[in-house]
């Protein structure tokens, strides 16, 4: 099976974001190709999570057998033992070295996609459809669409309609599965509000409709295309006033959300490009408290709807073959809601989130603030030392000093995105499903961009890692640091498989912080 | 595994020591040159009570020896008892009563002190006894109740607990199971 993720827009890459912390988690499938589209390339949301990802694919290739002392065994035996489930699925880049895809450029215009080289006729269609000016016609589309989507969908169409575009050539490269019969689950997730994801979603779910039922694709009837569109769920402070006009204002959000959904309405009856279609949005806006329009300077925190909608689209790519059949209109649509006022485990539209999600979480915690020091301290004289010496057998720290190294990178992007979510999720966390806040630097001072950071180390990480993650009914996971410990230094099931040297370390201590 | 378990555990390896220390002790005054060079020339003419004096005597330091290593069983047991109910999170808490470790392994020596005030000179065994076979028989029994202390409590504590023996992760632990 092949599985492919696209993120369009901000919003879409942030949504892939949360999506690279559930994979961590071992939530995935076994393999994913990775793609973002944006216009804005150097947007800060983009340039967040194609970080991620390429430091998720660094740890695994740390660890995959490159330094054959040190490695982890994702596979398994196959004889009834299984694989280390953390970041156990293998992500691909979906452009070849690069996740990213800008379609335009950095400097282009509509006029220069599409505008250049009219009849008079034509021109006039286009003066017609695009207001003149930086408006629209003019508007330098290398900070994205900017809240306009029919100029957005304009341009990516254009870019589209070559056939040498990265997305299409990747993308129809893999739906046609090698060759052989080979399922394909795609999944689009972008925003219906904003410029870019409004635009490209729809956009990018079309063509790739029309690749899979075209007559001459030869793996017809193995494609299965799912998307998640998120509704509006945070709001930006008002911009200034020589940006008004060119940026999309949170008073804008719900009417632009209207007009994209009744066009999504009219798209479903028309157009099945969407086999499984889910629709994430949020009682309250999350207020963001300032405005950037585009560009570096545009790096949102993390917000539950993302890790929500990102459950959904392993919901759907965690999909086999049922995924292939037909399913009436009316079910097409999927919408859950919680039933409570406050977000727990249960929420999640995904089986075993609290299982994994709360182990990833809790394995960040002893890492970061419990075998960190174990893994750095030298080995004695004489004696075994520490479990993380005996685990690691004969190979040094500094053999394994790249793998660990990039251990800790991910490890830390992962316990800041579950520290940002906590942070700003305000009201509705109140004793949510995990609690890093005994971790929070207290000398950062706060801000909309940069809400939390977390501290090197702490005296009490032991204590405090027993009260990382809680149960939905607010009581503590049961097992605790002192369980941990003991089985780390007692429980030899732990390191079962085929890793090696600190790979024997990483296993240990991920499966030693399991909830129970 | 159990405290109980732990505490035969250290009951057998302090037997094995009662029964090693007892060896040697008896060896060591097994014959006539065991005696005070006095004694031997008093009672030359007289093999059977110079038997009955070595052997008294010999008696009373292995009493000295089982008595000391059973007070050394006992603190070691309680040790272990106490150490059991611990779940510590780390090394440091795990090594958290070496300190208790340390004021028990001084009461077994304080005890083993006077047991053979009590038992060897209560009982004027100096005054039977070579110096060389009394001070060769104190320092076995010194070194047993160091060594059988060490032995007992390293070997029969529970994994997370052994950070508070010093020196354990130069002797293999008995048990790799779950608290």
């Amino acid at each position: 099976m092949i599985n492919i993720l696209i993120g369009v827009g901000g919003t879409g890459a942030k949504v892939v974001e949360a999506t690279m912390v559930l994979l961590a988690a071992g939530l995935g499938p076994k393999n994913l190709h990775v793609g973002l589209v944006d216009q804005d390339n150097a947007n800060g949301n983009v340039a967040r999570t194609r970080a991620f990802i390429s430091d998720y694919r660094e740890f695994r290739r740390s660890w995959a057998g490159s330094a054959p002392d040190n490695m982890i065994d994702w596979k398994g035996s196959g004889r009834g033992e299984e694989g280390l489930p953390f970041c156990r699925t293998e992500v691909t880049e979906l452009f070849g070295d690069t996740s990213t895809w800008c379609p335009g450029g950095d400097q282009t215009t509509l006029r220069n996609t599409i505008g250049l080289n009219l009849t008079d006729k034509q021109k006039d269609l286009f003066d017609l459809l695009f207001m003149p000016g930086e408006e629209e016609q003019d508007l330098t589309l290398g900070e994205g669409y900017r809240g306009r989507a029919h100029v957005g969908a304009a341009a990516l169409i254009s870019k589209l309609t070559d056939p040498a575009n990265p997305l299409t050539a990747n993308v129809t490269e893999l739906m046609a599965g090698g060759g052989s019969r080979t399922q394909v689950n795609i999944f689009v997730v972008g925003s219906a509000f904003g410029g870019t994801g409004a635009a490209g979603f729809p956009t990018i779910a079309r063509e790739l409709n029309r690749i899979r039922t075209s007559r001459n694709f030869t793996n017809k009837g193995n494609v299965a295309i799912g998307g998640a569109l998120m509704l509006p769920y945070f709001g930006f402070a008002p911009p200034d006033a020589n940006e008004k006009d060119l940026v999309v204002t949170t008073d804008e959000l719900l009417p632009k959300t209207q007009l994209a959904l009744e066009h999504y309405g009219n798209l479903f009856e028309s157009e099945q490009a969407f086999d499984r279609f889910y629709l994430v949005g949020w009682d309250r806006f999350f207020q963001l408290g300032y405005h950037q329009a585009g560009n570096a300077e545009q790096v949102n925190p993390a917000l539950l709807p993302e890790l929500f909608a990102a459950a959904g689209a392993l919901n759907f790519l965690s999909g086999g073959a049922e995924l292939l059949q037909p399913v009436p209109a009316e079910e097409r649509v999927r919408i859950c809601a919680r039933e409570t006022k406050h977000v727990r485990w249960s929420d999640f539209p995904l089986p075993n989130v609290q299982a994994r999600l709360g182990q990833l979480l809790r394995f960040a915690t002893y890492w970061r603030f419990v075998v960190g020091d174990l893994v750095a301290q030298r080995r004695p004289w004489i004696g075994k030392g520490n479990w993380t010496h005996r685990l690691s057998g004969k190979t040094t720290r500094e053999d394994a000093l790249p793998g660990l190294t990039a251990l800790e990178t991910l490890l830390d992007r992962i316990l800041r995105f579950g520290a940002v979510i906590e942070e700003t999720a305000l009201d509705d966390w109140d004793a949510g499903p995990w609690r890093l806040g005994a971790f929070h630097d207290p000398s950062h001072k706060r801000q909309p961009t940069d809400p939390v950071r977390l501290v090197r180390s702490h005296p009490e990480g032991p204590a405090l890692f027993s009260e990382t993650v809680r149960n939905d009914d607010g009581s503590e996971i049961r097992r605790d640091a002192a369980a941990v410990f003991n089985d780390l230094e007692t429980d030899e099931k732990l390191e079962a498989g085929g890793h090696r040297g600190y790979g024997r370390v990483v296993a240990a201590a991920f499966n030693a912080t399991r909830l129970s | 595994m159990t405290g109980l378990m732990r505490v035969f555990w250290s009951l057998l390896i302090h037997m094995g020591f009662i029964l090693t220390a007892t060896v040697l002790v008896y060896f060591l005054g097994g014959s006539e040159n065991a005696l005070l060079e006095a004694v031997r020339t008093q009672y030359a003419d007289d093999p059977a009570t110079l038997e009955e004096i070595r052997s008294a005597a010999v008696w009373k330091i292995i009493d000295w020896i089982v008595l000391s290593l059973a007070v050394s069983w006992i603190l070691s047991s309680i040790w272990l008892l106490l150490a059991e109910s611990q779940r510590p999170r780390s090394y440091q808490e795990g090594g958290s009563r070496r300190g208790l470790w340390v004021i028990f392994l001084v009461i077994s020596l304080a005890a083993m002190t006077f047991i053979g005030w009590v038992v060897i000179w209560g009982n004027h065994v100096q005054g039977d006894l070579a110096s060389a076979v009394l001070t060769a028989s104190m320092l076995i029994l010194g070194v047993s109740v160091l060594l059988v202390y060490w032995v007992a409590t390293a070997v029969s504590v529970k994994t997370v607990m052994r950070p508070s023996v010093p020196l354990s992760n130069l002797l293999p632990g008995i048990s790799k199971e779950k608290a």
